[in-house]
């Protein structure tokens, strides 16, 4: 559209503002500056005029609660209008040196976080798929297809997926007990228990024991120092690209792997059998130990509809020459998956990792829905979010919930910024 | 430019039909369909001729809207000048539902109290409800005839409305139409099949077929459950729950710790308080190894034994579902449930029995720690407050004098098949094993010490109920939560001082409202209310007693949190 037609040009570098009319600046030009900010004024007036319903909606129910979070958690407040006395700092004072509780939560936290960042791959690769199809008419109708369920409400879902894992009646246990699998599982059960007992399990998770933490995390801890170092030597603009950094990256990643594997062996299985499949109903959502199991398998195989649609906008942007070249290249579809598509849709891989983790740090419902609100058996299903409702709901320490809230705010900030700052699209 | 032709691709476009404009008509013609369909229905909607009293509730049971209905009719009758209606909404819906016409100025007359913090919380309550101290010292005009025709509003339930209390607010905001109590339900003709086939297979002792006197007795009909399920049927499970086992297991308490708790009275004022307890554990005078302590939590292991494995996965309605469906021997849950419960047990041929949880007869396991029979208490339940907002208060409140009379609170609550309220009105058949005993003994003592503590122990505990744990392994988590420095029991002491001195501030601004009205307007106080709030205020002493209780006790200052 041309500006002729618009009436609208934008403003040479320096000039009076990012928008103003020909005819104001022609006025300008000419010392009519009072008529010119009259005419300024004008347009920002009805601009802003425009915006401020939006702003102003975003204000009242958006940052005047929030803002109102950031108050109340000075204060200590039991949720009624005279229950309120101040502070100060008092209740973020508490929370990191009086609450082991509420830190052990984001254990659960990053188990899940870890879990939901592999459970996104389903939803990159069935949108790389749908891309890929050649027939629109089918693209068309997959896309109505993954769309559909969008419009089952949360809840009913929820219900749905809890029935599914239901020990006497659910469809998980009986799919377990006719394809025989449940035996192997008891037979998992008791193999793996026995080498949680063993002289090699005790030794995995009681070695070099330091101020009472394992061997397994200080493995962890290094292969971290490592990978994380390249990542630094990188921020600072230094040369990483000799074949000494790749071998430090590899033996870091394969540290942190090893310390995965022994300890997925040796120390989250305790050492006496579960003894849950041996009749073939495990109650998945009642044992302390398969709580977490069930709520990583919940919703397999993990193709979000919001996640699908949002790799499949991010697809559609690339452009056909960009294909054609690799064609002419001889790119395989492997190939073009990992050095096309990927690198090109990692803006929405960006977004949607911020949404991922927005959503497992702050989620409570589905906890205190499925769980009730101590988190379930031992506790285990107690995330952050959930600790925060139960200071709020069920001690009446609103105050208290409320810096419990800002922590969890900063902590998403702080990992945002990280995302934005090396999940980057490099094109 | 070529003058277009027939097979102009541009010609097809222009007589093809724009999907837009079709959109655009098709979206102003549902428009205008529905306006009209909304100004006609607006318009044919009769305007009220008479006043209207609105009653909103969330009690969707069956058997509930039809009993409230039968009042409102009988009521009707009554008062032919006065229209009255009720609004069920879903429980679900109902906290949404009300805060926004408690907010907007909108709200029904007659409000069910409960599910919104407004009607649950003080401040709420006292913004948006109407107090009814003044009302009910005062004769209900519907129990003429009646015995209690000169008896006092409040004296005339069971709980002398202490189902409306608030103690904060020291004034009566509700009045309730029943009460709630729980039991064992049971499925008579598979616990008969059960009990048959396992008596034939010679054990002993052997089970019976009829509601168990004894703990034991009541263990050996789950055996014979087990067996049966395990020959016949192995989808059938002993019991279910619709709320766990914790109510079970407050059941025992009384039977197993009354005499324990009156040996931990340290004030000797009857009451064997949280912090009494505790300060008993501390002391190192019980522990979780003392036998009537452990018995309890053995007891109700027991119990635990005949659900469904890690039967905290299951919920309320999937507890009802296998119970009605013949999958289970023995249900748990209240009076709330038991119409709904009978009808769908009628509707697939079998018939329920109810009966409480017993205690370890004598000679079974524990039983020499059973101190005597759990007395109940009788706690009113569906209150219904007054708003504010109302422009027929009287009406409102003379409807609630109506349904509390003992002949519609009877006629009620047999419609609705819950346990009536009011003093001498008689429960259908199928509430009469709901009938609290307040015979026994109501001192117990629960190792619980604030939320905090009960939250983290309860979560461990239920491991052990569900044979995930040890006792032994519990009993170390529940060492380490309560010795806990920052968070455990001291801490949970603190915090009860912390909400004693809150409230303390709370009946300082009653005493002051009072006061000022005083001043404004001699003589329009409540002097009742006041008494109650300088009682209050004068007895609890800012928290002082706690302060006091816990450097005499503990043998340190409290730790100021």
């Amino acid at each position: 559209m041309s500006t002729a037609t618009t009436g609208i040009t934008r403003a040479p570098a320096g000039g009076p503002g990012p928008l103003h009319t020909p005819g104001a600046t022609h006025l300008a030009t000419r010392g009519g500056a009072v008529k010119g900010l009259w005419q300024h004024a004008k347009l920002y007036t009805v601009l802003f005029g425009l915006m401020a319903p939006s702003i102003l909606t975003l204000i009242l129910f958006t940052y005047y609660p929030q803002f109102g979070a950031i108050r109340y958690s000075l204060y200590k407040w039991d949720g009624t209008e005279q229950g309120v006395d101040w502070v100060g700092f008092k209740n973020f004072i508490e929370a990191f040196t009086a609450d082991p509780l509420f830190w052990q939560s984001f254990k659960l936290v990053l188990i899940l976080l870890a879990a939901n960042i592999v459970k996104m791959w389903p939803s990159i690769i069935a949108a790389v798929t749908l891309h890929r199809l050649k027939s629109e008419r089918f693209q068309y109708i997959y896309r109505v297809l993954f769309v559909v369920p969008m419009i089952i409400p949360g809840v009913v879902s929820l219900l749905i997926w809890k029935s599914f894992f239901d020990a006497g009646s659910g469809a998980l246990n009986a799919f377990l007990n006719a394809s025989g699998l449940m035996k192997a599982l008891m037979h998992l059960d008791y193999s793996m228990a026995a080498l949680a007992a063993s002289g090699f399990g005790t030794a995995v998770r009681d070695g070099f024991v330091i101020n009472g933490v394992s061997g397994l995390w200080y493995m962890v801890l290094l292969g971290a120092i490592l990978v994380f170092s390249r990542v630094f030597v990188r921020m600072f603009g230094m040369d990483d690209s000799s074949k000494a950094w790749t071998a430090v990256t590899v033996t870091g990643s394969l540290l942190i792997a090893a310390a995965i594997i022994l300890g997925l062996l040796t120390c989250v299985w305790p050492t006496r059998p579960l003894k849950q499949f041996d009749f073939g109903t495990p109650a998945w959502l009642g044992n302390q130990n398969l709580i977490i199991p069930s709520v990583i398998f919940w919703g397999f195989p993990w193709v979000g509809t919001v996640g699908v649609l949002i790799y499949l906008a991010g697809l559609q942007n690339i452009t056909a020459d960009v294909y054609e070249a690799a064609e002419l290249d001889g790119v395989g579809s492997i190939r073009r998956l990992f050095a096309i598509e990927l690198p090109l849709i990692l803006t929405q891989v960006r977004i949607n990792l911020i949404f991922l983790t927005i959503g497992t740090i702050t989620d409570y419902g589905f906890f205190l829905l499925l769980l009730g609100p101590n988190g379930g058996p031992g506790g285990k299903g107690m995330v952050p979010g959930l600790y925060m409702y139960e200071s709020a709901f069920i001690e009446s320490r609103f105050g208290y919930a409320c810096a419990l809230g800002m922590i969890l705010f900063v902590i998403l900030l702080s990992i945002t910024v990280l995302y934005q700052k090396f999940v980057r699209v490099d094109k | 430019m070529s003058e277009p032709t027939s097979s102009d691709p541009r010609d097809e476009s222009s007589s093809r039909i724009n999907g837009n404009v079709v959109g655009i008509i098709f979206l102003i013609v549902a428009f205008s369909v529905s306006l009209v369909i909304s100004v006609k229905n607006t318009l044919s909607v009769e305007r009220p001729t008479k006043p209207v009293l609105r009653i909103a509730h969330w009690q969707l049971e069956a058997g509930y809207r039809d009993a409230l209905q039968a009042v409102i009719d009988d009521y009707k009758k009554l008062h032919p000048e006065l229209d009255v209606v009720q609004m069920p909404v879903t429980e679900a819906l109902y906290k949404q539902w009300i805060n926004t016409q408690l907010i907007s100025g909108t709200a029904p007359d007659i409000c069910e109290m409960g599910q919104s913090e407004l009607l649950s919380k003080d401040e709420g309550t006292v913004r948006y409800f109407m107090p009814l101290s003044g009302e009910i010292s005062k004769i209900n005009p519907y129990n003429k005839g009646t015995d209690l025709e000169k008896t006092p509003w409040k004296e005339t339930l069971l709980d002398g409305m202490r189902g409306g209390f608030r103690d904060g607010l020291q004034d009566y905001y509700g009045i309730s139409t029943t009460y709630t109590s729980m039991r064992l339900f049971y499925n008579k003709e598979l616990l008969k099949n059960a009990v048959e086939f396992y008596n034939s297979t010679g054990p002993s002792p052997k089970a019976i077929d009829g509601p168990p006197h004894t703990f034991g007795q009541w263990m050996t009909q789950c055996q014979a459950l087990k067996a049966y399920a395990a020959a016949k049927d192995p989808a059938v499970l002993p019991v279910v729950s619709c709320y766990g086992v914790f109510g079970i297991q407050a059941k025992f308490e009384p039977a197993f710790t009354a005499a324990l708790a009156n040996d931990c009275d340290l004030d000797l004022d009857g009451i064997t308080t949280d912090l009494e307890g505790y300060i008993a554990y501390k002391r190192g005078w019980i522990d979780l190894q003392t036998p009537q302590i452990k018995a309890v939590y053995e007891t109700t292991r027991q119990v635990g034994d005949q659900m469904q494995q890690g039967f905290s996965g299951m919920d309320r309605q999937t507890a009802q579902f296998r119970f009605v469906n013949g999958q289970a021997g023995f249900l748990w849950t209240g009076s709330w449930d038991a119409k709904g419960t009978d009808v769908q047990a009628k509707s697939k041929g079998f018939e329920i029995g109810i009966f409480p949880v017993p205690d370890p007869g004598s000679g079974e396991p524990n039983s020499q720690y059973i101190v005597g029979n759990a007395g109940e208490t009788i706690a009113g339940a569906g209150s219904y407050g007054i708003a504010k907002s109302s422009k027929h208060i009287d009406q409102a409140l003379d409807f609630l004098r109506f349904i509390s009379s003992r002949a519609e609170n009877e006629k009620f609550n047999a419609i609705a098949e819950w346990p009536p309220l009011t003093i001498g009105a008689k429960p259908s058949e199928l509430m009469k094993p709901f009938t609290p005993d307040l015979r026994g003994l109501n001192s117990r003592l629960s190792l619980s010490f604030g939320t905090r503590v009960t939250q983290t122990a309860n979560a461990q505990l239920l491991n052990y109920y569900q044979g995930d744990d040890t006792f032994e392994s519990f009993a170390k988590s529940f060492r380490d939560v309560i010795n806990d420095p920052d968070r455990g029991g001291d801490w949970a002491w603190w915090f009860l001082f912390d909400q004693r001195q809150s409230d303390e501030r709370n009946a300082e601004r009653i005493l002051a409202q009072a006061q000022t009205l005083e001043l404004l307007d001699p003589g329009s106080g409540d002097q009742a209310r006041y008494r109650r709030a300088l009682l209050q205020e004068v007895s609890k002493n800012n928290g002082q007693d706690y302060l006091y209780q816990f450097k005499n006790y503990r043998g340190f200052n409290m730790p100021m949190h």
